[in-house]
């Protein structure tokens, strides 16, 4: 894991003393809100629905168990006992005072945290692959180029004023967990010709309210050039970017209007001088950083384990669970293990301190003291030996996180909605946990197969609603919270956009929407087939057909 | 003319707030104070803005309930300044109140999750 050097450290503590010098001249009433906001959104501090909120970053979802511990401590001390894990890898605070939080910033900086640039038009924590460095498939290590984005673009002069934020994902497997198409830029690690490392680059993926697809900028990018490339996209998108409406702001709608090739041919041609101006790293500063995520000394186990595959018959729960939740890794005898913060009836992403302390335990008794956050709100254990599973699963039971249910129905990815969110119009959790109860049977979910149910509270997207197969977007209609369905929408390297069928639901019939949802594709698949594979092959009309009748929609 | 109550985040730790007949925040929304004719509108929101304890003060509409055994309860109108008066309402441990009946957290949400460990 990366370490911070002395500038890393000097920089963080001035910007903790600078901020707490800003916060008592807002105490004081020396500083006015609108002075002070620009200054506290700098330092990830928001003012939501009940109070502020911080967000903080975690660096391409990278933790150790000291910096988890020490959230959890912050969510006991300065909250009110729970923190919430984020679909952008990152963690927030939903009860921190103001007047509290330059504490909580020297705390977090005792463990190399932060909250800059968790907010504002400037360029946001780098997300990269959870199963990054452990995944047997993978071309490269993403997170080695993750933490080298982090460091160009912390603070960059240039870029600190964007016409709108900025996210950049990095994936460095063919099996995409990023939604890296999704991203202002995406970078996919591929081989180029000669098997040398590199990069396909996309641009003006994203979200919101203007849902794209990234389209590729090069296809092929070697790696030395890495942040000279970056260099000139935001170069020109700094340049034309729309900073005269907000809603038009993001570089989707600057490659929408301007066209991919005439983009690519800006963007070449800026490339061209900044590559002349030794923004690129020499090797010895890329082996540097990569040598932090250096394999940790695995140690020499057969790949059968024998207790690992009998207590799977013995506890068909965790049978369910070795199913769902573990991943293969690159080295004989060990598991990637997925800690789904998806139990029934909980808030997605939600962990309590006590969880929080418990698994830093875990994560030092069973995966070398470390994990990472999944960008559909769970963690990952990724070093656990196959013997180990076992006495993990039943560990994480105790604390109410061995539920098997990654990637199945309940495993729901919601943005907090308007139950903290100040630009929501409508409430997720409830309807997350509502499904969750309504799609509880285990054995249910199993039939059902792979699935992604993704909730947004309003069309900002927090919750990613048009990249699950099943969307749910909150919208308020006429003063009541209405709930807009989409389907077919994918957020790996086949990305989609889910489609609006129908008028809104209302709350009290979401949940029967979805179940009626469900129900028809599992009479319309053939076997073996996944939702979005029947939902690719037969369109949405059956599924129209069932929401509103057949009639009503050859109508409209 | 439906009835107004300021309210706000209180400064220090952003916890909503309503503004009372003697001039203080108050977190208690039955305290608020209740403008109906115009002027006392008017009043209600300048003084509001004025006020330095406070960040983003803004009016809302809102409704008086008179029952038997207490003297008044205020209700804002909008469910979004409802759940701002009375929610979260997927804890019920930090939940002040009630929230519309299709979501009612004593029936539909789980009070052991938070609360269990």
């Amino acid at each position: 894991m990366y370490k911070y050097d002395e500038f890393d450290e000097t920089f963080v503590s001035e910007r903790v003393a600078q901020f707490r010098e800003q916060v008592a001249r807002r105490l004081s009433g020396d500083l006015s809100e609108d002075e002070f906001r620009p200054l506290r959104l700098m330092n990830g501090l928001y003012l939501q629905l009940h109070a502020y909120m911080l967000r903080v970053a975690i660096p391409y979802g990278m933790l150790s168990s000291a910096q988890m511990r020490k959230l959890a401590e912050v969510a006991r001390t300065y909250d009110r006992g729970y923190a919430h894990f984020t679909t952008r890898q990152n963690i927030q605070f939903n009860w921190p005072k103001l007047e509290d939080t330059p504490d909580i910033l020297e705390e977090l900086a005792s463990v190399e945290m932060h909250a800059i640039q968790t907010s504002g038009n400037c360029i946001r924590n780098v997300t990269a692959d959870q199963y990054a460095g452990v995944d047997p498939e993978e071309i490269d290590d993403s997170r080695v180029w993750s933490e080298l984005i982090r460091q160009w673009s912390s603070l960059h002069p240039e870029f600190t004023f964007l016409p709108r934020k900025f996210k950049i994902a990095v994936t460095g497997s063919p099996h995409d967990r990023t939604a890296v198409k999704f991203h202002d830029i995406g970078l996919i690690i591929k081989r180029g010709p000669d098997g040398e490392i590199g990069f396909e680059v996309l641009v003006g993926g994203g979200l919101g309210r203007t849902p794209m697809i990234g389209r590729t900028v090069r296809d092929f990018l070697p790696k030395q050039y890495l942040l000279s490339y970056l260099e000139a996209i935001l170069r020109v998108y700094n340049q034309l970017g729309r900073r005269d409406n907000k809603y038009k702001a993001r570089i989707k709608i600057l490659v929408h209007e301007t066209g991919i090739d005439a983009l690519r041919d800006m963007v070449e041609a800026e490339w061209a001088s900044v590559k002349e101006e030794g923004v690129d790293l020499p090797d010895a500063e890329v082996d540097r950083v990569r040598s932090y995520f250096s394999d940790p000394e695995y140690l020499t186990l057969p790949d059968h384990d024998h207790t690992f595959q009998v207590k799977q018959f013995e506890d068909p729960t965790f049978g369910r669970w070795v199913r769902a939740n573990l991943a293969p890794h690159k080295v004989p005898g060990y598991v990637i293990a997925n800690i789904s913060l998806k139990p029934i009836g909980g808030a997605p992403g939600d962990a309590t301190s006590a969880q929080m302390t418990a698994i830093a335990d875990l994560a030092d008794k069973y995966s070398l003291g470390e994990m990472r956050v999944a960008h559909e709100q769970n963690l990952v254990f990724a070093d656990v030996k196959k013997s180990d599973a076992y006495a993990l699963w039943k560990q994480l039971n105790e604390i109410q996180l061995g539920t098997p249910n990654l990637g199945l129905i309940s495993d729901i990815i919601a943005c907090p909605g308007l139950d903290y969110c100040s630009l929501a119009n409508a409430r997720s959790i409830p309807v997350a946990q509502r499904l969750q109860r309504r799609f509880a049977d285990i054995k249910r979910q199993f039939d059902i197969g792979a699935l992604t149910l993704n909730i947004s509270g309003c069309i900002n997207a927090c919750g990613h609603h048009h990249a699950g197969h099943i969307g749910i977007l909150g919208v308020d209609r006429r003063g009541e919270e209405y709930y807009q369905l989409t389907l077919g929408g994918s957020a790996d390297e086949n990305a989609s956009i889910g489609k609006i069928v129908g008028p809104a639901f209302s709350g009290a019939e979401i949940v029967d929407a979805v179940e009626l949802v469900v129900e028809t594709y599992l009479k319309l698949r053939n076997s073996g087939e996944k939702f979005i594979e029947t939902y690719r092959q037969l369109g949405e009309t059956p599924f129209k057909n069932a929401l509103f009748g057949e009639k009503q929609n050859a109508a409209a | 003319m439906t009835l107004q109550i300021a309210t706000a985040n209180r400064l220090t730790d952003g916890i909503v707030v309503y503004l009372g007949y003697d001039g203080e925040w108050t977190r208690h929304i039955d305290e608020a104070r209740v403008a109906e004719r115009e002027d006392d509108i008017a009043d209600l929101l300048i003084e509001a803005k004025a006020a330095a304890a406070v960040v983003g003060a803004y009016l809302i509409d809102a409704e008086i309930h008179l029952s038997e055994e207490s003297s008044r309860t205020i209700r804002p109108q909008s469910y979004r300044e409802r759940i701002r008066a009375f929610g979260p309402s997927i804890h019920p441990a930090f939940a002040k109140k009630m929230v519309p009946e299709h979501f009612d957290p004593r029936t539909d949400v789980s009070a052991v999750f938070m609360n269990g460990i």
